[in-house]
């Protein structure tokens, strides 16, 4: 694809000249997606050993979708991005809000730590938690798991947040206020809608890095609570069936779904604007 | 005699919309606005100038309520706004950034403040459109922000501050960011506003030509201190401070003793030798009679002669006369500023209508001003 359109342009020879480019490009675009191609082409092979090809069938994916342990640690998993998210997505938003429009004592301080969970170790934070949730005789739980998942979803919104706050102007609810808006509709009604995009942008990043998450969620799950990448890493060490192709590649069509509704959702919005220049 | 302005003399030249007495604002002891007496009448267009970091910001911040004063009381129409939040006064403002709400279109932008005041739909539509005729943009009303001219986008802030029909109007340097040709446009479009409107205007600008044209009457700070409250001719033709004359237009600035005063003369020996002849003036309420003073000479007061005046029988009786060399011109397309060098090494800045006025001159000059055109200024310190 990419060698047919530097070929097929008109005015860029300079493109078309180094073809080494555009293979390399392919090169690095097969080791990066062809693993997952390759899983994606067996989910579909009827044979229980991935080796060899003996035909077409969706039996694997009836499989898991008729697998009560897989929904239960589908649903586990659900539980816990949502209530994390949301979680993450409230506090997030307001402690952007608040280091970027509030001047207090170790502002500074608090504004480096905030993004310090999403370059500690995932180890270290499980172990971490799981130590402090000990040492406070906490039982583990579901709940256990949100928090833990909270810590990171917070700097994941919390990142979008303010990197898009500091790109508005500083005197917008100022401004609001000038029009006699109290701070909480100021808030509400302009600095809000302005922060929305960076909102979801962040939500969405933390949600799949939520579902992905298995070093914490195993150190903080209390009995009984299985979230999917725990569930998948136990049936691995027992045996490889071809349902968890299956799996793996509807959670992959599902975190794309994801991403192209961000993106259709972001599109809508500014055609909406250029639609009014008419 | 010069008239000097405290909020109790503006009184008798109308009323007061704003009055701010004895206001100080420091930021984590850091000074910004130091013990500012200023009344601001009914009606007018005033403008508070001076160099950034002078405290003019800050001075209208705190009439918009954005911050409060550290001492001193702020009356807006003889009410105290102690303790009064932005969204309870009746002022509105126009940000020098804009500050439009880029997820509103120019419409709803308009309408904000309607909306936050609960109006009727038929009064914020109306008031609204209103709004938008009155700074011509009807035609975008549907657009976003973005997707209009710096020029625009300032219209759009104006008509949202103006369509809430504020007492007073305070605009931070509303011109700042557009070009020169632009900015002359708004200008004008300003002053319609004024006149069509009868709203006190308050602006805040470091442009002392925009703030000359426009204003009614105006403020130069330095320092976090007001140095002159006056009419534009009152703070070019007789500013009070040698701050003053030097940062409104262009002058020559001559430190010299007093030697000997007249009731209706002063004659100054300067530094560097010549004995110069000015008008006497009050500073304040003081008459200066002696002392170092700073003597203000605006170069378009400068008349110059290619011969000798004495010669040619002029009556120089009162004025100064002084021979010199002309050393350069500069062309600035209305008029020429001529750098003319004193025969005591002094250099001095005249301004000529024309350039063939100073076109082809080799020999002396000689330089010509009345006493009442110079001032002399108590020098700082």
């Amino acid at each position: 694809m990419v060698i047919s359109k530097a070929n097929l342009s008109p005015r860029s020879n300079i493109i078309t000249k180094p073809l080494w480019q555009a293979w390399w490009t392919l090169l690095m675009f097969g080791f990066m997606y062809l693993p997952i191609a390759v899983l994606a082409f067996y989910s579909f092979n009827e044979s229980a050993l991935s080796a060899q090809w003996t035909g077409f069938s969706f039996k694997w994916y009836y499989r898991f979708f008729h697998d009560e342990r897989i929904l239960e640690s589908l649903s586990d998993s659900l539980k816990v991005a949502l209530g994390s998210v949301t979680i993450a997505a409230l506090f997030g938003t307001l402690m952007a809000v608040g280091l970027a429009r509030y001047r207090f004592w170790g502002r500074d301080v608090y504004q480096n730590t905030v993004y310090l969970p999403l370059i500690i170790p995932d180890i270290s934070i499980a172990v971490a938690t799981l130590v402090f949730l000990a040492a406070i005789t906490l039982p583990l739980s579901l709940a256990t798991i949100i928090a833990s998942h909270v810590v990171f979803c917070l700097a994941y919104v919390s990142l979008a947040v303010s990197t898009r706050i500091n790109s508005l102007d500083s005197h917008l609810e100022e401004a609001a206020q000038d029009l006699g808006a109290t701070p909480f509709e100021s808030f509400r009604l302009v600095l809000l809608p302005q922060l929305y995009p960076a909102i979801i942008s962040g939500c969405l990043l933390a949600f799949v890095c939520s579902m992905d998450d298995f070093l914490i969620a195993s150190f903080t799950a209390g009995g009984g609570i299985n979230t999917l990448p725990m569930e998948i890493y136990s049936r691995i060490r027992t045996n490889l069936t071809p349902d968890l192709n299956a799996l793996s590649v509807v959670l992959i069509a599902a975190s794309g779904l994801v991403v192209l509704l961000a993106e259709f959702i972001r599109r809508q919005s500014e055609a909406k604007r250029s639609r009014s220049l008419v | 005699m010069v008239p000097s302005f405290s909020p109790s003399d503006t009184e008798l030249n109308g009323p007061l919309d704003i009055e701010l007495r004895k206001v100080s604002k420091s930021f984590n002891g850091e000074v910004a606005v130091v013990g500012v007496d200023l009344g601001i009448r009914r009606g007018e267009f005033f403008s508070i100038l001076g160099p950034s970091g002078c405290g003019k910001t800050t001075l209208l911040r705190l009439i918009a309520g954005f911050e409060t004063p550290t001492s001193g009381e702020l009356l807006i129409r003889k009410v105290s706004m102690l303790g009064v939040p932005p969204y309870r006064r009746p002022v509105n403002t126009v940000f020098q950034s804009y500050a439009l709400f880029s997820h509103l279109t120019v419409e709803d932008n308009i309408a904000f403040g309607l909306k936050i005041k609960k109006l009727g739909r038929s009064e914020i539509q109306d008031r609204t459109m209103d709004a938008l005729r009155l700074v011509k943009l009807e035609a975008l009303a549907k657009r976003f922000p973005e997707q209009l001219s710096g020029g625009q986008q300032q219209r759009v802030a104006l008509a949202r501050a103006l369509v809430n029909r504020p007492m007073v109007l305070l605009l931070d340097e509303p011109l700042g960011a557009l070009d020169l040709k632009l900015r002359k446009e708004m200008q004008l479009e300003l002053k319609r506003l004024h006149q069509q409107l009868d709203i006190t205007f308050v602006m805040v600008t470091h442009d002392q030509e925009e703030a000359l044209t426009m204003s009614d009457r105006m403020a130069v700070m330095n320092g976090g201190k007001v140095e002159q409250i006056g009419t534009p001719s009152q703070i070019y033709d007789r500013p009070q401070s040698q701050f003053v004359a030097e940062f409104i237009g262009d002058t020559n600035i001559i430190v010299g003793k007093i030697e000997g005063s007249h009731p209706s003369m002063l004659w100054v020996k300067c530094d560097e030798g010549e004995l110069f002849q000015v008008q006497p003036i009050s500073t304040g309420s003081k008459l200066l009679t002696s002392g170092r003073v700073a003597i203000n000479l605006r170069p378009e007061k400068v008349e110059l002669l290619r011969s000798d005046p004495r010669s040619n029988g002029m009556n120089l009786e009162g004025k100064n006369c002084f021979e010199g060399a002309l050393v350069s011109t500069l062309y600035l397309g209305t008029h020429v500023n001529c750098v003319i060098r004193l025969r005591s090494g002094r250099t001095l800045l005249v301004r000529q209508p024309s350039p063939e006025a100073v076109s082809k001159i080799a020999g002396p000059v000689y330089v010509v001003w009345s006493p009442q055109d110079c001032l002399a200024l108590p020098v700082p310190g």
